[in-house]
């Protein structure tokens, strides 16, 4: 989604307001839980719905 | 919190010399116990409450067959409590069980000077703290265990060795205080629940963390 935009991740994570460390924890896929507010403001900064960030793996794909 | 830093740092000097003095008086026991003659340095006290028949100052008579293992059991009139010399092998045994209880003893001290120190740093809730609590309160059960062992051999060597009919069904006592309380094991099993408090304590700070 970052590509598709032709943004930086350390533009997204001003623009959303976390640090690059979290935004990194995030796309690692390392984080346990996602606050509504951080979802909402991704979105807002990527134009896009939480199904275009968001994917479900089953135990034994991860 | 500058009170707490305080406390905190009182305390760590507190241990640091338990440690020490602890590690010293291992050393010195250590070396009486395989340099020098230990007769007189291995003894176990039976407390005087139960040979209420016996008057002070009096010597105990060993049965004939133990002969070998008791040299000497007597009554010291300044502590009210029986002095028994022992032969070599419960000796031995008495060593051995002093030599582990110390070992673990300094250990458990060393763990807790770390714990107390992490209170000083910023990563108090940290699986290492865990860890640190989940064995001491091990080294506290295990020590409460080895305590009630030595207890029931010596209720056992007093009411077999000695030709005394004190032990046994004639003393059996109905207490109201709760020992239990006041057992090791029992503190062991205390810090063994704050450990599993802790390790869920530091579940829940790897969440907040991982809440982006």
């Amino acid at each position: 989604m970052l590509a598709k935009r032709k943004m930086q991740s350390k533009e997204l994570a001003e623009q959303i307001g976390i640090t690059l460390a979290n935004l990194s924890v995030l796309k690692t896929g390392k984080a346990r839980a996602i606050r509504f507010s951080t979802l909402e403001a991704i979105c807002k900064v990527l134009d896009c719905q939480p199904g275009d960030i968001l994917e479900h793996k089953n135990d034994d794909e991860l | 919190m500058k009170n707490n830093n305080l406390l905190i740092k009182i305390c760590v000097v507190f241990l640091t010399f338990a440690r020490l003095a602890t590690v010293i008086g291992m050393a010195i026991v250590l070396y009486f116990g395989i340099f020098e003659n230990t007769e007189k340095y291995f003894t176990v006290e039976m407390s005087r409450e139960n040979f209420d028949k016996v008057e002070e100052g009096s010597t105990l008579e060993v049965k004939a067959e133990y002969q070998d293992s008791i040299k000497e059991a007597k009554l010291e009139s300044s502590t009210k409590n029986y002095i028994i010399s022992f032969n070599k092998s419960p000796r031995t045994l008495i060593f051995v069980v002093l030599i582990v209880v110390m070992v673990f003893s300094i250990y458990f001290i060393h763990l807790l000077l770390q714990f107390v120190k992490s209170a000083l740093g910023e990563d108090f809730f940290c699986l290492e703290n865990v860890t640190r609590v989940r064995m001491m309160g091990f080294i506290l059960v295990g020590l409460g265990a080895v305590h009630l062992m030595m207890n029931l051999w010596i209720s056992y060597i007093a009411g077999s060795y000695f030709e005394l009919d004190t032990l046994g069904a004639k003393t059996i006592k109905v207490s109201f205080s709760p020992d239990i309380f006041s057992s090791t094991i029992f503190v062991g099993l205390i810090v063994l629940v704050v450990a599993q408090a802790f390790d869920h304590g530091l579940k829940l700070k790897e969440d907040k963390e991982l809440t982006i």
